[in-house]
């Protein structure tokens, strides 16, 4: 089931009004099985695999918790991430690994290449496998509920994309008695207004110029493919920050507050800022249980940067199995070794903002096209034609042959449009004029809200995060 | 509570005059599809003869071509997607303003006589001329969410989408677009030519499905009823089309007995060679370019010509 979708139009209203009228000790359960029926839309066998991998280091984490033995402890942890990360990987990168072998060895069509991986895979085993960490290093006891813990995984407004929560930010929350009257509607309403149109209105109009682009890289030139990967940072950006309004606005129905996953990673100066704006959860988990376990900058200069290398290219094939994946991944670690190294050579020298942003924005419109590419051979056509073949004439002539005049100047709207709210919230530009709370931000929203069903692609597209 | 109540009321009164504003830019075109439409739908017209079917009746009948060499007055009532059934439509909702043609050209397509028209093609163009209570009552019938699409704008907003925010400021601004001038007097002149794979044959057998069948004889019986003359034509496909359709010959004989039992005028130029064979006169295996349907309206006035009166 889609946020975007009708049948979420039904469901949600439902789920709200059955939570609330249930007593208190039921809701839990109600939201639980509520969760499983999401999940269910997407491919009922999956449900199967969410419960029977949850109940499993539900259990692994209990014992964990129960044991003293530092052996016994290890072992159970390592079965719980080879549990994990082995369903993770059977599904994710067995067709990538396999078609690496056998096009080496022969070409042929393997049923491997059918496997379908299933809706949030990455995001709920990271979950669970932070939980499990975290009971390991014994940050905390295990939960004793299995109802609970299977809630914590499987919360539907954030089980499919995120932010990944950890166990003490939403279990006490899940845990806690919710009062109707608490429920933040403002925030409720801003946050899934404001998700709806960054994917509606610009995720989805914008893939209607950036998919036919990269479908046939040879035909356009280097501008055009640079344009086209600078309209995709937008549209990665406001598809998965969009799902993540919507699930925050969600939660807060039932009185449930996910953190912060983005915090206008677009306006970063650099690339080490960047990383700490963009998709905060999962940056936090790679910190936390990658980067900590790999030695962090415990071992010396040279063992903390491969650390950090080694982060990102497991980040990048956190991301997809694919090649053009893996390099984008690494790619951003070279970037971030090099900020680092330059910031330790010369501390003293403050970068100029409009500056650092543009770098900013350039590395990450390269590197993100790199990431859109198809195959590597796609990747090699729009190097070269970015150094050979770059014609920024050109480029409004290949736009044109794509979509019309209108629909381009719509979508340069809709992006400043978005960037003018980001700025907004950066620098408080015009939270304080009189009238701000009582009638332009109203006005805005309903504008916003208006211009959701004008202009949003009604499609039903899944979100890009959802493959990942 | 008061506060949302507000919000919503402002938030449902914009989204009816964002309705309104668009859907009246869409009427307001003076050029190109939405005017033609505007021509059928709303406007009073007195044309004595009427060309109805799909994208090939609107892409094969020159009007002004056929005008002058037949001393007609014609407009090409062609709509893309359209089958027997909803050009039956079209016909009925024209007539609601306008005068009964003294002649109407009706394009027959062969290659779907067998389909079941329980879907309406590209349904959201119809939006803004609901007014016309007879297209609005016959689309209803095949399709009840025609009720939202009038009367919801949350309903009908989200299909109409951005594609008709162009067109509607067009109108607003009085001025045209690309290809609003490759319509006139409702034919559309086909110059565009696609990458479109002419060898792309996909073989089946037709029929004439019972619906079909159904509106043709209320085609029939309406033409005879309001003294008008029915002229049944089908216009030159591509010589791959003749392979595409197993039994072509067969479905052709059958619409020239359905014709020729109820005295209906039958011109047969689907496999005109002189068209049929060269394939720059096609867009693809069914549509020709301008070059071919001026080709095809001579032959189909000079046929004209020769009917007895």
């Amino acid at each position: 089931m889609l946020f975007n979708s009708i049948i979420f139009l039904f469901f949600l209203p439902l789920v709200f009004l059955g939570y609330w009228v249930l007593k208190s000790n039921y809701r839990q359960g109600f939201l639980l099985l509520a969760s499983y029926y999401f999940y269910f839309s997407y491919n009922p066998w999956f449900l199967i695999l969410l419960i029977g991998t949850s109940t499993l280091d539900y259990y692994l984490a209990k014992f964990i918790s129960q044991s003293d033995n530092e052996n016994k402890r290890k072992v159970l942890l390592a079965i719980s991430l080879i549990s994990s990360l082995g369903v993770l990987c059977a599904f994710k990168y067995s067709v990538f690994i396999y078609n690496s072998f056998s096009s080496i060895i022969y070409s042929e069509y393997s049923a491997l290449n059918s496997i379908i991986i299933p809706a949030g895979l990455s995001f709920y085993t990271f979950q669970s496998i932070s939980y499990t960490i975290d009971v390991y290093r014994k940050k905390y006891k295990a939960t004793d509920s299995l109802e609970d813990f299977l809630l914590f995984v499987s919360f539907f407004p954030h089980m499919v994309a995120g932010p990944i929560m950890r166990h003490n930010d939403l279990m006490p929350q899940l845990k806690k008695k919710h009062y109707f009257k608490s429920i933040n509607w403002e925030a409720f309403a801003k946050l899934t207004i404001w998700g709806f149109f960054k994917k509606m209105v610009i995720a989805d109009n914008l893939s209607m110029i950036v998919t036919p682009i990269f479908k046939d890289v040879s035909h356009y030139s280097g501008s055009t493919l640079l344009i086209a990967g600078f309209l995709f940072v937008i549209q990665v950006y406001a598809d998965f920050s969009g799902y993540s309004d919507i699930a925050t606005g969600v939660a807060k129905l039932f009185g449930i507050n996910l953190s912060l996953n983005w915090n206008r990673p677009l306006l970063s100066k650099s690339l080490h800022e960047f990383w700490s704006r963009w998709h905060i959860s999962l940056t936090t988990w790679f910190r936390e249980y990658l980067y900590v376990g790999l030695g962090g900058n415990r071992k010396g200069n040279s063992r903390w940067l491969l650390n950090i290398f080694i982060v990102f290219l497991i980040s990048g094939l956190w991301h997809g199995a694919a090649y053009t994946v893996v390099i984008w991944g690494a790619l951003h670690g070279v970037f971030y070794i090099i900020e680092i190294l330059f910031m330790k050579k010369f501390p003293t020298i403050k970068v100029n903002p409009i500056l650092g942003w543009l770098y900013l924005i350039l590395i990450h419109t390269l590197t993100l096209t790199v990431f859109r590419a198809l195959s590597i051979n796609d990747v090699g056509i729009i190097v070269s034609k970015m150094i050979f073949h770059f014609n920024i004439s050109m480029s409004f002539v290949e736009l044109r042959e794509v979509v019309d005049v209108f629909f381009l100047l719509v979508c340069l709207i809709v992006c400043l449009l978005l960037f003018l709210k980001e700025l907004n919230e950066e620098y408080h530009l015009i939270q304080n004029i009189k009238g701000y709370s009582n009638f332009y931000k109203p006005a805005f929203y309903i504008f916003i809200l208006v211009s959701i069903f004008i202009l949003g692609n009604f499609n039903s597209n899944q979100f890009i995060y959802f493959q990942f | 509570m008061k506060k949302i109540i507000t919000y919503a009321l402002i938030t449902i009164g914009l989204m009816y005059l964002s309705q309104w504003l668009i859907y009246k830019g869409l009427r307001l075109n003076k050029e190109g599809v939405y005017h033609k439409y505007s021509t059928i739908f709303l406007d009073k017209n007195n044309y004595n003869a009427l060309i109805l079917g799909s994208s090939r009746a609107e892409m094969h009948f020159d009007t002004k071509l056929l005008d002058s060499l037949t001393g007609l007055n014609a407009f090409n009532a062609g709509v893309s997607g359209a089958s027997i059934k909803m050009s039956f439509i079209v016909l009925k909702s024209y007539l609601l303003n306008s005068q009964m043609p003294k002649t109407i050209f009706l394009e027959i397509d062969f290659h779907i006589s067998h389909l079941k028209t329980d879907t309406i093609f590209n349904f959201p163009r119809y939006f803004c001329y609901l007014s016309n209570p007879v297209l609005y009552s016959e689309l209803n019938k095949i399709d009840s969410r025609f009720v939202q699409f009038k009367y919801n704008p949350f309903y009908s907003l989200p299909f109409s989408g951005i594609n008709s925010l162009s067109p509607s400021l067009h109108g607003w601004l009085g001025k045209s677009a690309t290809y609003d001038f490759f319509y006139d007097k409702g034919f559309f002149k086909n110059t565009v030519v696609d990458n479109y794979d002419h060898f792309d044959v996909k073989q089946f057998t037709g029929f004439i499905h019972p619906e079909t069948r159904q509106y043709l004889d209320s085609f029939m019986l309406f033409a005879n009823k309001n003294k008008c003359k029915l002229v049944f034509t089908i216009s030159p496909v591509y010589k791959n089309a003749e392979m595409e359709v197993l039994n072509k010959p067969q479905i052709i004989n059958e619409f020239q007995n359905i014709a020729k039992a109820h005295h209906v005028d039958f011109i047969n130029l689907s496999s005109d060679s002189a068209v049929s064979n060269h394939h720059y006169y096609f867009e693809d295996n069914y549509h020709m370019l301008y070059l071919g349907a001026q080709i095809y309206t001579r032959k189909i006035a000079a046929f004209y010509n020769n009917i007895p009166r």
